[in-house]
């Protein structure tokens, strides 16, 4: 019999609901395979076992009364280190913010707890979001790899088994990255879809918080009860609440797919081209009508991305960095440091150049629905490396190899969803990306799930 | 626009970028910054390649494509 921790989420709230099993033997199950793993993985920066099972017997009772809520309910989640769980520490994975005591809930946690989700811990951060390594925690495919950053304790957390779904936040590509390499889904929804109040910012006009999960489908539940207008959120958009269950279970007949044919295929690893090519094929052989189009503005993302990124982090760190310099990690703190140097000028180019480009992209999008390209260029990199060698005496800073296919949709805002498209010569998962329109999360649900439901990528696990 | 390119810059430049704006960095710090600040003004660069025009900023970030046209 399958190990419920090793169940999609949707499966289990589906036995959940039949009261075929309950809240608290799936929450065992979970501190079991967290108990199991921890020592290797440390994806969790706390766990919350005592208040876990204190939860889960609650969500027992409430649905043995029949008062079940919904699929979330009596489902064990991660919440990353960014976000605020009251009464425990938001230390953002950093010295600098050790005693850091959140006194109310994140907006996030607010919606997972009225879902009767069961809070069961905390996973692990690149220090405050500002890296894509996530040094204190591996990757269930290979410990001495990566889990991918800034939301690496979710995506480790979630591959283990040890939750159904983590929370994850991304400026840079930080919940699609962790997923990539971690062998699961990473959603990030459009700017403005999810209230961020109560998470640690790291650049306000590029950062978005979403989920990650073992399927499509279970994101989409996520999502469903993520979503949401919060005026605390400057960033927040009053659209309508949809139901994104509505887009699973379909095809892609007649789905119209934009194939880059710059940019996001410029440098990859050969295993990530054929995985992610060889899905494509699939795709138009299922009904898909492919199109070749062009990335605007290609050779200012990277650019665009840094030079709003980097202003932005510093101010918000403008206090933090005079008061405790000393107790940032060496690579966040030359962020930092640099970025308060960034000419006002050039911070403002950037965000003139990424309006063209919205505008630009915005053309591309007329013809098609879904735009489908890499997640990231590389399979999980091994710990401690800085770099990454392409031969012929090319190196590339690891910043660089994660965050540049990822950037075009913090810079545009547009929804994209991470999914498992297949494993490198060395086993490593890899992962293609599906970007759709504003407020078309629905668009890339449909395709992704159907993706999962012709292929078998996501059901395979990590060695244990 | 110029086709002038970032200069790179040095510790003692980096202190008085500093100073101005009232950073202190500690010792050794000025040499790891500069190095990372001319590397990242360089790669900014690309940025003025770009002929702006009239485009105003979006420094108020919507995703919604009808605000950006």
């Amino acid at each position: 019999m399958t190990d419920l921790a090793d169940m999609p989420l949707r499966a289990v709230a589906a036995k959940i609901a039949a009261k075929e099993v309950s809240p608290v033997e799936v929450t065992e199950a979970c501190l079991a395979r967290a108990a199991e793993t921890e020592p290797k993985l440390t994806s969790f920066s706390l766990l919350m076992a005592d208040s876990a099972r204190a939860e889960a017997k609650a969500a027992e009772t409430e649905i043995l009364a029949g008062g079940y809520r919904g699929e979330l309910h009596g489902i064990p989640v991660g919440i990353k280190e960014l976000y605020d769980v009251a009464g425990t520490p938001t230390t953002s994975s950093s010295d600098v913010r050790e005693n850091w005591m959140a006194e109310t809930d994140s907006a996030s946690v607010v919606s997972l707890r009225e879902a009767g989700a069961v809070i069961l811990g905390k996973t692990h951060t690149h220090e405050f979001a500002y890296g894509i390594v996530t040094p204190r925690s591996r990757n269930p495919w290979g410990e001495d790899h990566i889990p991918g950053g800034s939301s690496g304790g979710s995506g480790a957390s979630v591959a283990a088994g040890s939750t159904y779904m983590s929370m994850g936040s991304d400026t840079g590509g930080s919940i699609r990255i962790p997923a990539a390499v971690c062998g699961v889904v990473g959603l990030k929804p459009t700017f403005g879809r999810c209230s961020r109040a109560g998470v640690t910012s790291l650049a306000w006009s590029l950062d978005h918080v979403g989920p990650l999960a073992r399927t499509v489908a279970d994101a989409a539940v996520s999502l469903n009860a993520l979503q949401g207008y919060d005026p605390r959120d400057p960033g927040s958009v009053d659209v309508p609440k949809e139901d994104f269950t509505a887009a699973l279970g379909k095809d892609v007949k007649g789905m119209r797919i934009g194939v880059p044919k710059n940019y996001y295929f410029d440098r990859v690893e050969p295993g990530v081209d054929s995985a992610v090519r060889s899905a494509i094929a699939r795709l138009e052989a299922e009904g898909a009508i492919l199109s070749e189009v062009t990335i605007p503005y290609a050779d200012q993302i990277m650019a665009m991305e840094f030079a709003i990124c980097l202003p932005e982090a510093s101010a918000y760190h403008r206090t933090m960095l005079r008061e405790s310099a000393h107790l940032y990690e060496e690579d966040v703190r030359t962020f930092l440091e640099a970025g308060e140097f960034v000419p006002a000028t050039t911070y403002i180019q950037a965000l003139r150049v990424r309006r063209l480009m919205q505008a630009e992209l915005a053309k591309v999008f007329e013809g098609i629905d879904i735009l489908l390209a890499p997640a990231v260029p590389a399979a999980a990199a091994r710990a401690g490396a800085e770099v990454l060698d392409w031969g012929n005496g090319v190196e590339e800073p690891l910043a660089s190899v994660y965050v540049r296919l990822s950037a075009p949709a913090n810079l545009t805002g547009l929804p994209a969803i991470a999914t498992p498209c297949g494993f490198n010569e060395e086993g490593l998962p890899v992962a293609f990306q599906a970007i759709a329109r504003p407020f078309g999360e629905a668009t890339a649900i449909r395709l992704c799930d159907a993706w999962q439901r012709m292929t078998d990528f996501h059901e395979q696990r990590p060695p244990r | 626009m110029t086709n002038e390119t970032t200069p790179p810059i040095g510790p003692d430049d980096m202190e008085a970028l500093a100073k101005a704006a009232r950073l202190s960095l500690a010792p050794g710090r000025p040499e790891i910054v500069a190095g990372a600040l001319t590397g990242m003004l360089e790669s900014f660069d690309l940025l003025d390649a770009v002929d702006v025009g009239e485009t105003a900023p979006t420094n108020s970030f919507d995703p919604r494509w009808r605000e950006a046209k």
